[in-house]
């Protein structure tokens, strides 16, 4: 806002005035009592107050009946004219116009009306009038009292806030100002940058974009697209390891059954052969048996033969007395037959009843062998008794033993460890000087090594000299083979020649007297040589392989031939291991020198074990002997054995010996005890047995004698079965004896006897024949299995044919169908493509990645934007909330400046009220109080300049620094021409000198303008009620 | 002497999805250059036949850039060396694939043959090649079964020319398994094998009868161990081969970790980088001086729109490059009150797990942008 011109009538001690304003600096003056300070409150009354207000009475001319009138032009903000009108003294006296140019007016409001829209023009905090909080005279705020300042208000301004306010009007436009201050150059850029960023990737209200534009959309997308076809190849890629596994399971199963299939097919021929060699087996036994078939028949054929001619005799007739013969032989076999069966009923009475007599004599001396058997168990049972008692007696006295034995022992060995460690302690020291020696002598063959590593290593090259031979015969090998492609030399000689001839590298030819054609063939190279007169050297290959042949030739003859010769080798061959045979002196020595440290190393620790031996204290001697006579008489040996299987704990081990032996040896003195009652019962039973014995015995020989010695029960046996026999014989020879002697009977035995030899002899020729045919059957199943398979089933059984041929149909079947499976398997895996999909599949993976990064890196450098976006927005309004930070540093630094670091510094509120003025200092304190009115003056005047600067708004300064001195108000000049660049400012002074120089004054005209800066010499513009004693208002 | 030149896995077409587009041009079009320099070879070593073992081309449907590139290579040729072409498991012999394609075999010259059956070409009386093509894309049959063994009285030099894996079988990821003995069983003296990107024996401690990987003559990714090569081989009389390793390839793929500035610096000054496809990954936490002098190195090596990078390909990884924001004093001297009120806010948010990455570069924003760079 800036105020355009002035017009005063009838205002106060002014009759009429009328004042044009420059933008920037004017300098209005004139003397006292002129009427500037009228003029200031005329602006502010044509502003601020209504018409109707009682304070303007105040206004009226006090010799005048006339109404003041003020009206006041000025520009807002936006660039649009107004102009105010105040009649002051009745309701209607207000009006309000605006011009787009000044120049043409329309009426904006009139009456009480304008005055409200004046505030909604000027926002400085002041209630609207009517409203609440209106106020009834001359309305005050923070920005009235820094823009429009009544005279000498200096305390005002410092102490009171913006939230003194009536208000809030004027602290929002105050923030919005500070907010546009604080819109620094830089930071709007930052800012811009920032939001541009900002809004390509998010919406206004701060969601990511999802729009095509939006860089992060696309690269979502990508990672979309991507993901998509990764995991259609992901699917692929499965099937196709499903299947690829498959077919190579397969695969191997297939193998693996061939083998079986092999196996199973061997396994069933070898089962057949079985069977053959079996089935000819059985043909051998068959005939085997046939063959006694037929020794059978043949032996009955005799027998049958023979009875023939028996029976042939008797039917003759000369067999008429023989038979009379045998019927007299058969009656008197009846006779004895009845005799015998008598005689054997009677000595089969006398063998029951000795039979009875032995058995009760057995009885008894069974009973009585036992008794003397458990006697015996009962004697050897106390004897094991009385040897378990006196063996555990032995055990206590061992347990007592095993105790003075370990005692003695202890004692012994710590003796005997005395004088082991002293011997141990010298045998150490001799091993501590062996090793030494060992030592040294490592080092001396490390030394040799070392000097023999140095000796060799002098006449062969490097490690990397070797590498490059290595790359230089590689290289020559390579262009000798670049240059093959084939020659064939013909020579025809016109006479006899002697030719030497070397095709590559092969082997020299020598044809002394060749006369006919002869054709030589090489790769790449062919040397001729005609007697002592001509060399011909063929070579294949381009010229520039040939060169490069010719430089590799050069180079090796330089630089191989060189090193071989200085290493006195033949070839690179050994050279190579010459270099590695070097290489072992140097780990010869090393591994040396390992040995002589960790030679060294140990025969110092060897001596320092040896010292540590040579401190083992021993034990006194007679202590010793002591001990060893507590032993006793028991076998050392023995005590030694059991003291030491006993171990560490082999006296508490030992007192519980002694204990349960004691305990053992009291139950065996029980066991003897109940041993021997036993053995007296024993003893009476036996007596009673004994005599019935004696009884039995005195009576049995006596039938034995009678029964003729003889077994009773083989007796029994066979004198019954002799009864049975002849009672038998006698019911058989009882009809005999009436038969004998017939001679029809004799003829039809004859033909009996022949009808069998005929059928003996038939069933002879069948076996025969059977036999021999059977045996030819083995002979040919034999011979049908071949010999490996008779070894084969020496060595193994054979399995049954039908569970072979089940195997191997079960083989074959499996087989087949794993085979089928298999290609099956292997076709689908063409079509599948597996091993390119996952590569695909990789490839991919590394896209997805790189994608999944980018989109990464661009969310996360959009949200970088978008946070350095929202601390610039939240700085900013931390820094414009507090309007004293806003506003303070510019305050502060120009006060500082003001008075050259007398000050630390000036620190305003959150509203604009100064709080405090620090001195410099750690323990600066508060000075505000007690700064001088000048300086108070001074500092209100920088918050003015500082507010309205910022508010881009005129201020008007009435006689302000009038307490200040030349040169700080020489400072002051400054900093209002700084000021006024940006907000009109008018300052009333009775002194314009103090602002400008005499130049700048006007000299005919009211006023001048000159560099931003207007002059306005009231007194030519001013015209009182009453005329002013002095014209002249420059001079002091 | 039988010489030879052996190459495999040229892969022409191959897209490389995770670089920039400009990247991916540069090493799809590398694969083509490459060509050049391949056939070079053959002619300055005259070899009498070029073997080319599979994955020629990245899929069995290459797009026409990619084979008019070979067809005029080879139509500018006035050779008589037979070249054979061989098809992969990336460009396997289908129906409707490449190398039935009437229009390209049409654009081939004569003396190119493409392996479309089971090949035995004699060079001479005295050599002879066995070549198998890959008929799918994935099998496990191995294609040296199919080559015929030794007889007794043959003398010939004999060459194979196959496609496929020679690692362990067990390996159920072996595509046409090739067993490590091959050469020796089926009585080569040299086997040309295409697969793997490295230039390898198989197995590696076996140089007589050499089976041998040349690898792609151009390098496809950062973990290849020695790609970029093609193999020379002159078999002799004695049909012993010699094998010479001749590098063709432009790009070499690196792997770079820079944990402290001296080591960016070192590498910013490399004159070697134009041919590198470049993956750099920077792990420290620096002043915002030299925060900034990093950024400042980052953007040389990957270049700007204005400028081109210094390294051939970059792949940045940045995630570990931090500005170590409690000593940002001297820097927010001099800058706005309300600027450095905003930069003590961001050092707060710094402090934050959640807020410290887009802290940190909020605050690297601010300084840059308020010293104008």
């Amino acid at each position: 806002m800036r105020y355009l011109r002035l017009t005063v009538e009838a205002f106060q001690g002014i009759e009429a005035a009328t004042v044009d304003f420059a933008p920037g600096l004017n300098v209005l003056y004139g003397p006292n009592d002129l009427g500037k300070s009228t003029l200031a409150t005329a602006i502010r009354a044509a502003l601020l107050l209504p018409v109707t207000s009682s304070e303007a009475h105040a206004f009226e001319p006090w010799h005048a009946g006339r109404k003041p009138v003020v009206t006041l032009d000025f520009l807002d903000g936006q660039g649009l004219h107004w102009r105010v009108k105040k009649a002051f003294g009745g309701p209607s006296g207000a009006q309000l116009w605006s011009s787009n140019d000044g120049a043409s007016w329309t009426s904006a409001e009139k009456g009480r009306a304008v005055d409200g829209r004046l505030r909604e023009l000027l926002p400085w905090g002041v209630a609207s009038p009517g409203g609440k909080n209106a106020p009834r005279g001359m309305p005050e705020s923070f920005i009235v009292n820094a823009l429009l300042p009544r005279q000498g208000e200096v305390e005002a301004l410092l102490h009171r806030g913006l939230d003194d306010d009536a208000a809030d009007s004027g602290k929002v436009s105050l923030t919005k100002a500070l907010s546009a201050l604080a819109q620094d150059p830089l930071f709007k850029k930052v800012l811009d940058r920032a939001q541009a960023e900002v809004e390509k990737c998010f919406t206004e209200t701060g969601a990511r974009k999802t729009s095509r534009t939006s860089p992060l959309t696309a690269a979502g997308e990508a990672v979309k697209r991507l993901q998509v076809e990764r995991d259609a190849l992901t699917r692929q890629v499965a099937d196709a390891e499903a299947v690829a596994q498959r077919a190579s399971m397969l695969r191997e199963r297939r193998a693996e059954l061939g083998v079986e299939l092999q196996e199973a097919r061997e396994a069933l021929e070898l089962a057949r052969a079985a069977l053959v060699v079996q089935r000819a087996d059985q043909a051998r036994r068959a005939a085997a048996s046939l063959a006694a078939t037929a020794e059978e028949k043949k032996r009955a054929v005799e027998i049958t033969a023979a009875s023939l001619v028996e029976a042939q005799r008797l039917a003759s007739g000369d067999g008429q007395r023989q038979r009379e013969l045998q019927r007299a032989q058969v009656e008197a076999m009846l006779s004895a037959l009845t005799a015998k069966r008598r005689e054997l009923e009677a000595r089969l009475q006398k063998i029951e009843f000795a039979l009875k007599a032995r058995a009760d004599l057995g009885q008894a001396r069974t009973e009585a062998q036992a008794l003397r058997a458990e006697g015996v168990q009962l004697a050897q049972a106390h004897a094991r008794a009385v040897h378990e008692r006196s063996e555990a007696q032995g055990e206590l006295e061992l347990a007592e033993g095993i105790v003075a034995y370990g005692r003695w022992r202890v004692a012994l060995d710590a003796a005997q460890a005395a004088v082991d460690a002293r011997a141990q302690a010298a045998k150490l020291t001799e091993e501590a000087v062996a090793r030494e020696v060992e030592a040294q002598q490592h080092e001396r063959a490390a030394q040799a090594a070392v000097d023999e590593g140095a000796m060799r290593r002098a006449t062969l090259p490097t490690q990397a000299q070797l590498e490059v031979l290595e790359r230089l015969a590689h290289d020559r090998d390579v262009a000798e083979a670049r240059l093959g492609g084939g020659l064939a030399v013909a020579v025809r000689p016109r006479r006899a020649i002697a030719l030497h001839a070397v095709a590559d590298d092969g082997a020299p030819l020598d044809l002394p007297g060749l006369k006919a054609e002869q054709l030589f063939e090489a790769d790449r190279r062919v040397l001729l040589t005609v007697g002592d007169l001509l060399e011909v050297e063929i070579t294949a290959g381009a010229k520039e392989a040939r060169r490069t042949v010719e430089v590799l030739r050069r180079r090796w003859k330089e630089e191989m031939l060189t090193a071989l010769e200085r290493a006195e080798v033949a070839s690179l061959v050994d050279l190579q291991a010459a270099v590695k045979a070097a290489a072992v002196f140097e780990t010869a020595a090393h591994e040396h020198r390992t040995k002589a440290a960790a030679a060294r190393s140990a025969a110092e620790s060897a001596r320092a074990r040896g010292a540590l031996l040579e401190k083992q204290p021993s034990g006194s001697k007679d202590e010793l002997e002591a001990k060893e006579a507590r032993i006793g008489t028991l076998p050392r040996e023995i005590l030694a054995r059991f003291f030491t299987s006993m171990g560490a704990s082999w006296e508490t081990q030992c007192e519980e010996l002694r204990k349960a032996k004691g305990g053992t040896l009291q139950t065996r003195r029980a066991a003897v005890v109940e041993v021997e009652a036993k053995q007296q019962q024993v003893r009476w039973r036996l007596d009673e047995v004994g005599r019935l014995e004696a009884e039995g015995a005195a009576m049995l020989p006596r039938l034995l004698e009678q029964l003729g010695g003889t077994d009773l029960a083989v007796a029994r046996v066979q004198s019954s079965s002799e009864l049975t026999a002849v009672v038998e014989a006698l019911g058989a020879t009882q009809p005999e004896a009436v038969a004998t002697g017939s001679r029809d009977v004799a003829e039809a035995t004859v033909k009996e006897r022949e009808v069998a030899l005929v059928r003996a002899q038939a069933e002879l020729a069948d076996a025969l024949k059977a036999a021999a045919a059977r045996e030819g059957e083995a002979k040919a199943l034999e011979a049908s299995v071949p010999t490996e398979q008779r070894r084969a089933l020496q060595l193994r059984p054979p399995l049954e044919l039908a569970a072979a041929e089940a195997a191997a149909a079960r083989a074959e079947a499996l087989f087949d169908e794993v085979s089928a499976e298999f290609n099956k398997a292997d076709g689908a895996l063409t079509s599948l493509a597996g091993p390119m999909a996952k590569e695909r599949q990789q490839q991919l993976d590394e896209a997805l990645a790189a994608a999944r990064e980018r989109e990464h890196e661009l969310n996360a450098d959009a949200d970088a934007w978008k946070l350095l976006r929202d601390a610039l927005r939240e700085a900013e309004s931390s820094q414009t909330a507090h309007l004293g930070k806003a506003l303070g540093g510019e305050v502060a630094t120009r006060f500082l400046a003001l008075t050259r670091g007398r000050y630390a510094g000036v620190a305003i509120g959150p509203t604009l009220e100064v709080e405090t003025i620090e001195l410099p200092g750690a323990d600066g304190g508060e000075v505000l109080a007690s700064l001088s009115h000048g300086t108070k003056d001074q500092l209100a005047t920088l918050v003015r300049l500082c507010v309205a600067s910022s508010m881009r708004s005129a201020i008007v300064l009435d006689d302000q620094l009038v307490h200040t001195d030349g040169a700080r108000l020489h400072w002051f000049t400054g900093v209002l021409r700084e000021v006024a660049r940006h907000a009109q400012t008018l300052v009333f002074t009775c002194r314009p000198l103090d602002y400008l120089e005499a130049t700048d004054l006007p000299v005919k005209a009211p006023s001048h303008d000159a560099a931003g800066v207007r002059a306005i010499d009231l007194t030519r513009l001013i015209h009182r009620h009453y005329a002013l004693t002095g014209t002249n208002s420059a001079g002091p | 002497m039988l010489k030879l030149l052996h190459t495999a896995d040229w892969h022409l077409g191959r897209d490389f999805p995770a670089f920039s587009e400009e990247a991916r041009k540069k090493l799809s079009r590398a694969r083509v250059d490459v060509l050049d320099q391949v056939f070079a070879e053959a002619e300055r070593n005259a070899v009498d036949a070029v073997l080319c073992a599979g994955d020629l081309f990245d899929d069995p449907n290459p797009k026409r850039d990619f084979w008019e590139a070979l067809a005029s290579r080879l139509q500018k040729k006035r050779w008589q060396r037979p070249v054979f072409l061989l098809p992969g498991n990336h460009d396997p012999l289908l129906a409707d694939g490449i190398w039935r394609d009437g229009t390209f075999k049409s654009a081939l010259p004569p003396f190119v043959k493409v392996v479309d059956r089971e090949l035995e070409h004699a060079f001479s009386e005295r050599a002879v090649l066995y070549a198998v093509p890959c008929r799918s894309k994935a099998s496990q049959q191995d294609p040296t079964a199919l080559i015929p063994a030794r007889t007794a009285g043959d003398e010939r030099i004999r060459v194979g020319l196959v496609h496929g894996s020679a690692f362990d079988a067990g390996d159920w990821q072996t595509n046409f398994p090739i067993a490590k003995d091959a050469a020796v069983e089926r009585g080569l003296d040299y086997l040309a094998l295409g697969d793997t990107h490295g230039f390898r024996y198989v197995p590696a401690d076996r140089l007589q009868p050499p089976t041998l990987y040349p690898g792609a003559p151009e390098p496809t990714a950062f973990d290849e161990q020695d790609a970029g090569h093609v193999a020379l081989v002159f078999i002799n009389r004695q049909r012993r081969a010699l094998v010479d390793k001749r590098r063709v390839g432009h790009w070499r793929w690196e792997t770079v970790r820079a944990a402290e500035l001296g080591a960016l610096r070192a590498l910013a000054a490399r004159d070697d980088l134009k041919n590198r496809v470049l993956r750099l990954v920077v792990e420290m936490n620096l002043p915002a001086p030299e925060y900034e002098e990093a950024e400042a190195l980052l953007d040389q090596l990957a270049g700007t729109e204005a400028k081109h990078g210094r390294a051939g390909v970059l792949e940045l990884h940045r995630e570990g490059l931090r500005l170590d924001v409690a000593n940002l004093g001297p820097q927010l001297e001099g800058l706005p009150r309300v600027l450095q009120a905003a930069a003590r806010t961001l050092q707060l948010a710094a402090g934050a797990a959640d807020t410290r990455l887009a802290a940190e570069r909020a605050l690297f924003h601010l300084l840059r942008t308020a010293r104008g760079s």
